[in-house]
């Protein structure tokens, strides 16, 4: 259920890495605790951004969720998609409810991401 | 946290469950959207079993009623049921609740779960003399069915014809498969066509069941709150409480302002400093409780409720602004940034 070809932070965001650029989403556990997601704000392309720092917002119906980047760099893409329909996250958070792409600034900051079995040990244990 | 006879119901369904005023109540089944569109297009059901019940009865009950509520006197008929509040000295809302008039002697009040000990405290110490005021919220359940196909599930339980039931209206003793109903309103809080009915703890289940196999789909509050929303129908601790007075809150048409009752010297002495208005948003974004509303530059107001709207495909909100000089279009404070909004007239949308 949680894909191995993937990092993740401890805020719930996972990153999948290609050729320098990754891409940016919530976990499927995230979008079933936030429940029916009904707005993104997304961050505008070119914005250099500090690992941790908030860049995008969730919001559901019960309430607004800041996304973490869980790494430095600058944003080079959205998801436009989201715009009009926000719920592809409830319906494929690790396919179509991706919501931004980064061009890393420091690769080795992904090695202070969690493996999939580090992120499903901190989601089961708590 | 206290729970209702149709908790174990809920659990089974895989309700997610909070902490609602001290009870624990399910916000959502599966899905809080596609339930507020079920009752938008078809029927839901809620557990409403958590709503407070206080009889009022005697000889002095009715001028108890009318000492006590703003109600305008010739609603308190029997089998009629009536919007109103416990206000205050200073005209403030102690809290909103539904008066359902049995005779000229007998009258329940549901109120809010949340105020039921605060309520019940003020009706006993301002009674009028042969008056007995009773609580007993332990003592009935609730489910409401509502939506467009309300009216045919209903009749379907009771055998009865109730397409003509006015809005407001009431029946008494009912029964269901032996169980005993102890009334069934034409009321809800969704604007849409609804039924209350109201039974004994040791029936509701049975009842609950009979819908779930009827295929009614049950609702949870996270729903109930988005419906209300679009119906424009205030929430008690989001545009009502005991600061805000009922002509603040646009329910002007509740009042009778020709007779007296507790509170009303403040309504008419008092100034109206704010209003409640509606708003959609022209930026995108959701409306939250508490977040700041801004006229040309200026700290006006604030949200009281907010959320994303199925119906009309768009953002909305409530909240109290100045009461003068604010027009059309205003902004409001999202975590730090202005988006646009603009003030419409309430509710988004009603029905029933």
């Amino acid at each position: 259920m949680i894909p191995k070809d993937l990092k993740y932070s401890k805020e719930h965001e996972w990153i999948k890495v290609e050729n320098g650029v990754g891409t940016v989403g919530i976990t499927q556990y995230a979008q079933e605790q936030l429940g029916d997601i009904v707005f993104v704000e997304l961050p505008s392309i070119g914005r250099e951004v500090e690992k941790m720092e908030a860049v995008a917002v969730v919001e559901s119906v019960k309430a607004a969720s800041d996304i973490y980047t869980p790494v430095s760099g600058k944003i080079v893409e959205i998801n436009e998609e989201l715009n009009s329909s926000p719920n592809l996250i409830n319906e494929d958070p690790y396919g179509k409810g991706w919501i931004f792409k980064i061009e890393l600034k420091e690769p080795k900051e992904l090695d202070e991401l969690l493996s999939a079995e580090e992120y499903e040990r901190l989601i089961t244990e708590g | 946290m206290k729970r209702t006879p149709l908790y174990h119901k809920h659990v089974e369904l895989g309700a997610k469950m909070i902490d609602f005023s001290g009870w624990e109540m399910p916000v959502q089944y599966e899905s809080i959207l596609e339930e507020h569109i079920t009752v938008r297009k078809s029927v839901g059901m809620f557990d409403i079993s958590h709503m407070g019940e206080i009889k009022i009865q005697g000889k002095g009950a009715k001028k108890t009623v009318l000492y006590l509520t703003p109600v305008h006197e010739q609603k308190l008929v029997p089998k009629r049921a009536s919007y109103s509040f416990l206000l205050n000295e200073n005209g403030g809302v102690i809290d909103d609740l539904i008066i359902y008039t049995f005779s000229e002697e007998t009258f329940i009040l549901v109120v809010n779960a949340g105020n039921i000990e605060k309520d019940f405290n003020w009706i006993k110490e301002n009674a009028l003399s042969e008056t007995r005021v009773e609580n007993i919220s332990e003592n009935i359940s609730a489910i409401s069915i509502q939506g467009p196909h309300s009216t045919r599930i209903s009749e379907s339980l009771f055998s009865l014809e109730l397409s003509n039931m006015k809005y407001y209206s009431f029946e008494t003793n009912l029964e269901y498969r032996g169980s005993k109903i102890l009334f069934l309103s034409r009321t809800g809080y969704t604007g849409e066509l609804g039924f209350e009915i109201y039974t004994r703890p040791e029936d509701v289940e049975n009842l609950w069941d009979e819908l779930l196999t009827l295929r009614v789909k049950p609702c949870g509050l996270g729903a109930r709150d988005g419906l209300r929303l679009e119906a424009g129908m205030p929430l008690y601790g989001h545009e009502l409480n005991e600061d805000i007075t009922p002509l603040e809150a646009n329910l002007r048409k509740f009042l009778d302002m020709e007779r007296n009752f507790i509170g009303k010297k403040a309504l008419i002495e008092r100034v109206v400093e704010k209003r409640l208005v509606g708003f959609k948003m022209i930026d995108k974004g959701v409306p939250r409780k508490e977040q700041k509303i801004i006229y040309q530059g200026q700290e006006v107001g604030y949200v009281t409720s907010g959320g994303y709207s199925p119906y009309l495909n768009e953002y909305i909100g409530m909240g109290y602004v100045k009461n003068n000089g604010i027009e059309s279009e205003i902004n409001i404070d999202m975590r730090g940034k202005e988006k646009r909004a603009v003030i419409t007239a309430l509710p988004f949308y009603r029905k029933g």
